[in-house]
């Protein structure tokens, strides 16, 4: 414990460069309703929460509880903490059972930058996600793993592909949508991807050069889809398998 | 108060326990006993006939306007003295018991002698014969104003147990299997005595062709015997309808109707203060509360004495917990436990239809979330039951029936016949509710998990509170509107959740997640 070696360089954890923070995030934990603190340790450069999540159904007063695990990365508070099903309930592995092969709960796409990074109520936001993610399981497991309760979201790597096709409007865009769809087929199957070419016309329909028109969202997809070293991190499935 | 899963845990967790801890003995009943003196950790099999008269024509004489004025003080009455009498008839001339007087039917069971089945067979047929007899022609000479009685009876021979269940003070013996259902199944047209076919091949072959074979049951119509009572006699019975027009003037005399009082029952019934000349009626919701599957399981089990055993305390269970959800969560009343089946009737607030209605569908809920998420999960002892709820609203008169220190609730009603017409049609995990219930729902999460079998004429739902509350919250994911509050000490999830100083939790998307 205490500094982690990154390259040649030795550098402090966060929490050694900010302990005030460290405090800041217990009293933060402790005060949350929904939340019973157990007990925390250190492992490497990660602060690492173990508690339990709870909340209680409204008609039938039946109390749910998710033994998690916290843990917060080395570049936290600007980094997001992972939580994790710690006793294993729920499986992995189910298509849309938003829970990655190594028990973390899916709960956001971090680019989208729905959580409060740096503020001192990210925990909050984080459990609460988390919260609502227990609640969505465990409708999820009672639907028979059928339908995820509300608007279906992809995950990991997909879902920055997503976000990024989102950002450039084009989600109506049958070429996109196509293009796309293909570019996928060949990243599962193995095949080579090749990077887009900026001075070829846009993938849109439009007659603008990609470099001029959507390459600014469309050339980091291809470049997401290269890299198979991020598939095991960012998918539900560790097969490395898309 | 309403029903709560942590608290039916709880409460069940303790009573397993307890029932653990003191056991059951079940044993072959050989010799005479008092079957009212068991206790609940011992149980009897007996082998005998279970018999079943009802009065065919009961809506009839609820419908009667005789019967209506005084606040049905001549039906109560009607009822008793012919309950009285029939009770006196099987125990006194046909050596058996009375089990139970379930409103309109009556149910005996005959077990002398304990090694002949040709004979047993043979007099509890002609119990039943002496039963007709008595409804049709001693009871028009004692109440010769009164409308005619339709009997008809059902019968069936063979093993079943028998329990005294319910809290001390409270205690009503059962009969759980087979025999004891199947009987009270057959019950069919007019004047008739049916009989299993386990019964009818324990008869004499002159004794079997009195009867005619109609699909897998044997029928005798009384009207075909010629000298009845002359068979009843000579078969060394002390029957004869000038006693039972005796007896039943005997009864009449003793309960004259200026000594009868009939009260609306504005707050909560204590059945304990009922009796043959004390009744209450009210507006309300009758329920009926069956466990599918439950005699099915007894009889796979009755060669397994240690396994019966488990049963009759699985039945222990589930009695005791569908009594605390009628008494405890909602304040209903238990008007009786009729072997696998409990009756309840929930009336108060009294003269609040509205709100009544709506209390009496959330029971029926409560029921089977206890039965489904509970018991089924905690408790799943002998595999898995379920509950078939049968729910209709309407006036009822509620009393006791019977003879000092044995007396049996009884509650009369249209909705009562209608309630239980519909549990028969129910099967495991289903409730059934007429109309006038599925309209009174205000809550439309509630409302939608009914749906309307147009052949029937009647709503049908599996209702659980959490598939129900799963279904609105996903739906609300789905709509992107769900709010989720908390409030010191924990958080409810909820659609409605409107706790006091609730403040929703800091999530920017919680559908998104």
């Amino acid at each position: 414990m205490g500094s982690v070696v990154r390259g040649q360089r030795l550098r402090p954890a966060w929490y050694l460069l900010a302990p005030s923070r460290l405090e800041t995030e217990r009293e933060a934990l402790r005060s949350l309703p929904f939340f019973t603190f157990a007990h925390e340790y250190f492992r490497n450069q990660l602060w690492i929460v173990i508690g339990t999540l709870r909340f209680t159904w409204e008609r039938s007063r039946k109390e749910e509880n998710l033994q998690v695990r916290i843990e917060y990365p080395d570049r936290f508070p600007d980094e997001l903490p992972a939580v994790f099903d710690d006793k294993c309930v729920f499986v992995t592995g189910v298509d849309d059972g938003h829970l990655f092969w190594n028990h973390a709960l899916c709960l956001t796409c971090p680019a989208r930058g729905e959580f409060s990074l740096g503020s001192d109520c990210l925990i909050e936001e984080v459990l609460g996600a988390s919260l609502v993610w227990l609640n969505k399981r465990l409708i999820f497991e009672r639907n028979g793993r059928k339908d995820w309760p509300g608007p279906a979201e992809k995950h990991g790597v997909l879902a920055n592909i997503d976000l990024q096709i989102e950002r450039a409007g084009l989600t109506a865009n049958l070429r996109v949508v196509n293009w796309l769809n293909r570019l996928c087929d060949d990243a599962r199957t193995g095949k080579r991807i090749l990077p887009l070419d900026p001075y070829e016309p846009c993938l849109c329909g439009s007659a603008k050069k990609l470099k001029f028109c959507h390459g600014e969202h469309l050339q980091p997809i291809v470049k997401l889809l290269a890299d198979k070293s991020l598939w095991p991190r960012f998918t539900l499935r560790d097969n490395n398998a898309l | 108060m309403a029903w709560n899963y942590e608290e039916s845990k709880e409460r069940l967790s303790k009573q397993w326990q307890s029932l653990q801890k003191s056991g059951i003995n079940i044993a072959k009943l050989t010799r005479e006993m008092d079957l009212n003196n068991l206790s609940p950790s011992d149980a009897r099999l007996v082998h005998g006939v279970h018999v079943y008269t009802a009065i065919m024509n009961f809506s009839e004489l609820l419908a009667n306007p005789l019967m209506r004025r005084d606040d049905f003080k001549r039906l109560l009455r009607y009822c008793h003295c012919l309950q009285v009498e029939l009770r006196r008839m099987v125990q006194d001339i046909f050596e058996g018991d009375k089990i139970q007087v379930q409103g309109p039917k009556f149910h005996g069971l005959i077990f002398k002698p304990y090694d002949d089945d040709q004979w047993l067979a043979w007099k509890s047929v002609l119990a039943a014969v002496a039963f007709h007899l008595m409804l049709r022609e001693a009871v028009p000479q004692v109440f010769p104003t009164y409308p005619a009685i339709v009997p008809t009876s059902g019968l069936d021979l063979g093993d079943s147990v028998v329990a005294n269940v319910g809290i001390r003070g409270d205690r009503e013996l059962i009969s759980i299997g087979r025999p004891a259902n199947y009987a009270a199944k057959v019950l069919d047209g007019a004047d008739t005595i049916t009989i299993g076919e386990r019964l009818w091949s324990a008869l004499e072959s002159d004794q079997q062709d009195l009867f005619n074979e109609d699909e897998g049951v044997y029928r005798l119509d009384c009207g075909d015997l010629a000298h009845p009572e002359k068979i009843i006699r000579d078969a060394g019975f002390s029957f004869s309808i000038d006693r039972c027009v005796d007896k039943l003037q005997e009864s009449l005399d003793s309960i004259p109707l200026d000594t009868i009082t009939v009260e609306e029952a504005k707050v909560a019934i204590d059945l304990g203060l009922l009796g043959p000349k004390h009744a209450k009626w009210c507006s309300g919701a009758s329920i009926f509360v069956d466990i599918d599957g439950y005699t099915a399981l007894i009889d796979s089990l009755k060669d397994d004495l240690e396994a019966l055993g488990k049963a009759v305390q699985v039945l222990h269970l589930f009695r005791y917990e569908l009594r605390q959800v009628t008494e405890v969560d909602f304040s209903a009343v238990t008007i009786q436990h009729q072997g696998d089946r409990l009756q309840a009737l929930l009336h108060v607030p009294a003269g609040e239809e509205g709100r009544i209605c709506r209390k009496a569908v959330d029971l029926c809920i409560s029921y089977n979330s206890s039965v489904e998420e509970v018991l089924n999960v905690h408790h799943n002892i002998l595999g898995p039951l379920h509950v078939a709820i049968g729910c209709d609203y309407g006036k009822s008169l509620v009393s006791r029936l019977g003879v000092r220190g044995d007396l049996d609730s009884a509650c009369f009603g249209d909705a009562v016949l209608t309630a239980e017409t519909i549990q028969l049609q129910m099967k495991g995990n289903e409730i059934g509710i007429t109309e006038q219930l599925h309209k009174a729902i205000s809550d439309g999460a509630i409302r939608d998990s009914f749906s309307l079998d147009e052949e029937r004429k009647m709503y049908i739902g599996n209702a659980t509170w959490a598939a129900i509350e799963q279904a609105e919250q996903a739906k609300a994911y789905t709509a992107k509107a769900i709010p989720s509050y908390s409030k010191a000490g924990s958080i409810v999830f909820g659609i409605s959740a409107q706790a006091e100083e609730a403040r929703p939790l800091k999530v920017t998307r919680p559908w998104g997640v």
